[in-house]
């Protein structure tokens, strides 16, 4: 009798073996398909770097409502950052939007300088949503100026300003802005020339600013004025054109004058020239215009 | 959270515009817009914001809860 039950062979439990497996592929299936891990409530220093990006947005948006820069701060200090302002100015630079990056923006200059009191926070106007959500502006001038900034001349400019509706995003008037070190130097027109190209989808003045070595140079402060408005704004927000680079809407036939800097010669009567395309059909054009420093 | 959505609140003040709210508010999650910031209002209240912040998140809530054919009217 025993050598009978010696005679069969014992098989390993590969059952158990198998159920494991199937309970693991359950088990992945359940946790990453079905009912996946949601994380909520966490830090903003854990969120990814999308969403950090977002995060600055939301906290820009909000003071640019609020003019809080205390509550900014704290905002900011959430995300653990170790340049706060840095990481401002350089997500402005890879910012898409071009209305985030000067909100961005806005709020580095802030961080960076808290005395400077913003001295307008304009009432909402369907205009400023309209450059805040629809994306299609052009540069980012970081700062808004008018000569007298009261709040009635500021919405009048916002209404009836004929192209640089997108300066309003900003909606914050700074006293003194951030310095820059290109505010003095005489620059020069140097070059002046037409642009013909249909892919433009807009008029544009398009200012390239260089020193005196020929080199282009960001934060050089362009002053774009015509009759009933202004607007300043600096370049460097578009790499990669160039770090001298910077633009603004034209609008067709309005007549501006462009000066680089605070005793740059100021360019007059420039307007939006006509142009064909290959059909004979007429189409406003843009400009462009070079400045050099002696 | 709270202070996300009292974000979007204080930006909302400003721009009025409840689409690009929406679009701020859906990165919350797959909830309703209103769900968010009615746990935002609890959560606020427990962690005692200011009435003025509160307020700010209420008037966005009363924003949502406008039926639908009221906000499309011209």
């Amino acid at each position: 009798m025993n050598s009978r039950f010696q005679e069969e062979r014992r098989q390993p439990p590969y059952y158990l073996l198998t159920g494991l497996m199937l309970g693991l592929v359950f088990g992945f299936v359940l946790t990453m398909v079905i009912f996946p891990v949601q994380y909520t409530n966490v830090p903003p220093e854990t969120l990814n770097s999308t969403d950090k990006d977002r995060y600055r947005v939301m906290i820009a948006l909000s003071f640019q409502a609020n003019q809080d820069i205390g509550r900014a701060a704290a905002r900011l200090g959430l995300l653990r950052d170790d340049d706060i302002a840095g990481q401002l100015i350089q997500q402005s630079r890879r910012s898409q939007s071009r209305s985030d990056a000067q909100v961005l923006l806005n709020m580095a200059q802030a961080i960076q300088n808290p005395f400077v009191q913003p001295v307008v926070n304009l009432e909402p106007t369907e205009e400023i949503l309209t450059d805040i959500i629809s994306i299609t502006a052009t540069p980012s001038p970081t700062l808004t100026e008018t000569m007298e900034p009261t709040n009635t001349e500021l919405d009048e400019q916002i209404s009836v300003t004929p192209g640089p509706t997108r300066s309003a995003s900003t909606a914050i008037i700074q006293s003194s802005p951030t310095p820059i070190i290109t505010t003095g130097l005489p620059f020069q027109l140097t070059e002046n020339k037409t642009i013909c190209n249909p892919s433009y989808r807009e008029s544009l003045i398009q200012v390239e600013v260089f020193n005196e070595v020929g080199e282009p140079i960001p934060n050089a402060r362009i002053t774009v004025s015509w009759s009933n408005g202004q607007n300043s704004f600096f370049t460097g927000f578009f790499p990669e054109i160039s770090i001298g680079y910077a633009d603004f809407s034209m609008t067709p036939p309005t007549i501006y004058n462009v000066q680089v800097g605070e005793i740059g010669k100021l360019v007059t009567n420039l307007t939006a020239p006509e142009c064909k395309d290959n059909e004979e059909n007429l189409y406003w054009g843009s400009l462009y215009l070079r400045f050099d420093a002696p | 959270m709270a202070d996300y959505v009292l974000m979007a609140a204080e930006s909302f003040e400003q721009h009025q515009d409840l689409e690009y709210t929406t679009i701020q508010l859906v990165q919350l999650g797959n909830e309703h817009p209103l769900r968010y910031i009615q746990k935002a209002i609890i959560i606020a209240e427990e962690l005692g914001y200011s009435l003025e912040d509160i307020e700010k998140l209420a008037l966005l809530a009363q924003v949502y809860q406008v039926p639908e054919s009221t906000l499309e009217a011209p």
